[in-house]
């Protein structure tokens, strides 16, 4: 049963206005419970004053440190302190309980989530990261390769080798005049076959190590 | 009874002596069917036609017609010849295909058979019983019809040679199952000089002068080229060339049976496939090579360094054969063997010193 109700506390800390403190002292006056109040939270107030800041417990110590680590960045709507960042807020306090809901134990909910979310992003990077090697993989696999150097064999030109020495034998039908399309036209040009080769006959070129001209494998 | 014994004993010595029946090509295992004799009227008249080809002055059209499971192909050529000057062909254009023209001098360099004994009647002898079997009628002249068939008698082709000059005006290949693979035949001929008119076509080349003898084939084989002495299924090597394109040597081998020709051309390096025009790829067992139709064939592939080329102007059954005799490289399939592939290839990336 209380008249003032905050205001006790408030006087007896000097938080009152002018206005309200007369006011609130003008009841005293007349008030004998509320003086005893009043006299009541002056003498917690110097029981309090009287005692050392009590220190942080290890647990809420060990929650603050982890708060340090790098970690990938809260939600906005799920930062720890409301308020402001640890060591620009009070000491906590007895009224601090409020803030946290009063049904879910303090200490376990949200860190048991953080770990969750980041196992699930790491699971994800890592199978990606998974994906992309056996892709780029898959995709650089192709054909084998070979040995040499890329060539494109002159088919047109073989076309009409084929159709020179077929030409010689008879009864053979007229296919091979069938090579000599206008696209083929070019390639009677003086400078194709190179007819300058010297002719390989017995004696000419050849040695144990291999045919002059010729690329061993 | 005991004078059967002498005569048992003679027969059997006899039959010691005598030998198993000789056969038509010698370097078959005896197991094969020897080639049943020829008729020697129809060797005749195609010795007749292989000259006829030449002494005879003649001007006319012919078709020519291919037949493969993937279409048909056929062009008409308009023919010239003189025997002193030379062949005179062109080739009309289709939809498809473009026309041109080529003139072949008499007298020129021909491939000849050089690693062969006798000449082309004979080579198709070789492989081939060739028989007279009627008469016939072609571009309204009358013809006498000879056959060529294989050693399980099957019919092989088919000529019809005029009865006044020898000259062969039709011919037809059949495959080993008796379908008509290929066709050429004069619809329009008329005997006499014709007279070339206006400007002569470029001449056919002669073939690359740098031939190669058959000692010369060990060492070759010693550096890699491979030209085989025979392909699939009758067809002997009559001819080898060499050239050098700037990229490298090239080896030319020519194989004929008497009724169908094959080149083979190999050159070292590989395959640069984005540079093929008009080949489709086809996978054939383990392997991938390149193919384009048309009245010849080409197909194209590289295997442990070399790229071959066949040209043929041959049944679709025989290209595959000779296809399949020469070298492959298999290429791992499936996507474990891709993919370890491609860690190797990226590895070497990223190794400084690879």
């Amino acid at each position: 049963m209380s008249h003032l109700g905050d205001r006790i506390a408030a006087l007896v800390d000097g938080e009152l206005s002018h206005d309200v403190r007369d006011r609130t002292l003008a009841h005293l006056a007349g008030c004998p419970e509320c003086r005893a109040e009043v006299e009541v939270e002056r003498q917690a107030k110097s029981l309090l004053a009287g005692l050392d800041t009590p220190l942080p417990s290890a647990e809420l110590t060990r929650k603050l440190l982890a708060l340090a680590e790098p970690g990938p960045p809260m939600p906005p709507s799920r930062r720890p302190f409301p308020g402001g960042f640890p060591g620009t807020e009070r000491p906590p306090t007895l009224t601090a309980p409020r803030r946290r809901p009063a049904n879910v134990p303090a200490d376990r909910r949200r860190p048991a989530g953080r770990s969750n979310r980041r196992l699930r992003i790491v699971t994800v990077g890592a199978l990606s990261g998974f994906a992309i090697v056996m892709g780029t993989a898959f995709v650089a696999g192709g054909a084998p390769e070979e040995p040499g150097p890329p060539l494109t064999p002159p088919i047109d030109r073989y076309r009409v080798e084929h159709a020179a020495t077929v030409g010689g034998m008879p009864l053979m039908d007229p296919a091979y005049a069938t090579t000599f399309g206008g696209s083929s036209q070019t390639v009677f040009s003086p400078a194709w076959p190179s007819q300058t080769v010297s002719p390989i006959g017995a004696g000419a070129g050849i040695t144990g190590a291999g045919i002059t001209g010729f690329p061993s494998r | 009874m005991t004078g059967l014994v002498p005569v048992a004993g003679a027969v059997l010595a006899l039959t010691f002596l005598l030998g198993p029946p000789a056969s038509a090509d010698p370097a078959l295992p005896p197991t094969v069917p020897a080639v049943p004799a020829s008729d020697r009227k129809a060797l005749a008249m195609l010795e007749q036609a292989a000259k006829a080809a030449r002494s005879t002055a003649y001007e006319g059209v012919q078709f020519v017609s291919r037949w493969s499971p993937d279409g048909t192909t056929s062009m008409l050529v308009d023919i010239q010849h003189l025997p002193q000057d030379g062949t005179l062909m062109r080739v009309r254009g289709t939809s498809t295909e473009p026309g041109g023209e080529v003139f072949t001098a008499s007298g020129g360099q021909s491939a000849g058979l050089s690693d062969t004994s006798g000449g082309p009647v004979e080579l198709l002898a070789r492989n081939y019983a060739v028989m007279t079997v009627g008469t016939g009628s072609v571009a309204g002249r009358r013809a006498v019809i000879v056959e060529s068939r294989r050693r399980d008698a099957s019919l092989a082709g088919r000529f019809w040679l005029d009865r006044q000059t020898g000259l062969m005006l039709r011919r037809e290949v059949f495959d080993s199952r008796g379908a008509t693979v290929r066709a050429s035949a004069f619809i329009d001929i008329s005997l006499g000089n014709p007279s070339f008119t206006g400007h002569l076509p470029p001449m056919l080349p002669e073939p690359w002068r740098a031939r190669v003898a058959a000692s010369d084939l060990t060492g070759l084989r010693a550096a890699g080229w491979e030209c085989p002495d025979r392909l699939p299924a009758e067809l002997a090597r009559y001819d080898v060339r060499r050239a050098d394109d700037g990229a490298g040597p090239v080896l030319h081998s020519s194989y004929s049976d008497g009724l169908s020709s094959v080149s083979l051309f190999e050159q070292k390096g590989r395959l640069d496939i984005r540079s093929l025009d008009g080949h489709r790829e086809e996978r054939r067992g383990d392997t991938t090579v390149y193919v384009k139709d048309g009245l010849q064939q080409s197909v194209v592939w590289s295997a442990h360094g070399t790229v071959y080329t066949v040209l043929a102007d041959a049944p679709q059954e025989t290209v595959q054969a000779v296809v399949a005799a020469l070298p492959h490289e298999k290429v791992e399939s499936g996507v474990v063997a891709r993919m370890k592939r491609g860690f190797e290839r990226v590895a070497s990336w990223m190794n400084p010193f690879g």
